[in-house]
């Protein structure tokens, strides 16, 4: 079970992001329009799908003058992250 | 073990509890187990989306062969692509320039140790073998 909840400054994502689940996450993702941390303490598990949309939101958060921090990405994510080259371009705590 | 999917993208939450399945059967690290979960969806989802023709369910097999994992997932009546003929993608490259697609194939081939196409009878057969790790008893 996917899910994602905003909190102020903060999204928390809990699950597993496939492809199955893209659509849902960027509804939602599709409102943050201001500065924002991603919270993956709770998420298992990211395909290069959910890449896609994380990236999409990098894009146009930085193309407005936002920002976007990952955090707290287990070590499977975090790979992932790394074989996509991503670790040198969107900030990860 | 051997399961036929419907191929279609919400097949992914059934192929999920059958990937779970096999790597609790072979006490998989999680580091393994998170590489057999998305290599098998980015393959799926691949073949889903791109051949052509396909109507039949897609057949995917996991087994534990000759000291490796071994992957075998199978499209039929499809026409031929193989993943084989897809250039790298150049993930050094700046964000403004890189173009969408081939994501999925470059994380397969960072967690595969090998990876085989073959196209016979209207066949696709993607053959991907991964090294695994086990949990310690």
């Amino acid at each position: 079970m996917f899910d994602i909840l905003i909190e102020e400054n903060t999204a928390r994502f809990s699950g597993r992001l496939d492809a199955s689940q893209v659509e849902k996450a960027r509804e939602v993702l599709d409102g943050v329009n201001r500065s924002v941390e991603f919270d993956f303490a709770d998420l298992d598990y990211i395909s290069s799908a959910g890449i896609g949309v994380i990236v999409i939101t990098f894009k146009r958060l930085s193309d407005a003058g936002n920002s976007l921090k990952l955090k707290n990405l287990n070590p499977n994510i975090r790979n992932v992250f790394r074989y996509a080259g991503l670790d040198k371009v969107i900030v990860i705590e | 073990m051997h399961r036929a999917f419907p191929r279609s993208i919400d097949a992914l939450t059934d192929i999920a509890v059958f990937v779970n399945e096999f790597s609790e059967s072979l006490a998989l690290t999680s580091n393994s187990s998170n590489a057999v979960h998305l290599i098998v969806e980015e393959l799926f989802t691949n073949m889903v989306r791109h051949n052509i023709g396909g109507t039949d369910c897609i057949q995917l097999q996991l087994e534990r062969a000759q000291g490796r994992i071994k992957l075998q997932i199978i499209d039929r009546d499809v026409e031929k692509f193989d993943i084989n003929d897809v250039p790298e993608v150049d993930v050094s490259m700046p964000m403004s320039e890189r173009r969408g697609g081939g994501l999925g194939l470059h994380l397969v081939r960072c967690m595969s140790e090998k990876i085989d196409y073959s196209h016979a009878n209207g066949n696709s057969t993607i053959t991907v073998l991964i090294k695994p790790e086990f949990q310690e008893s």
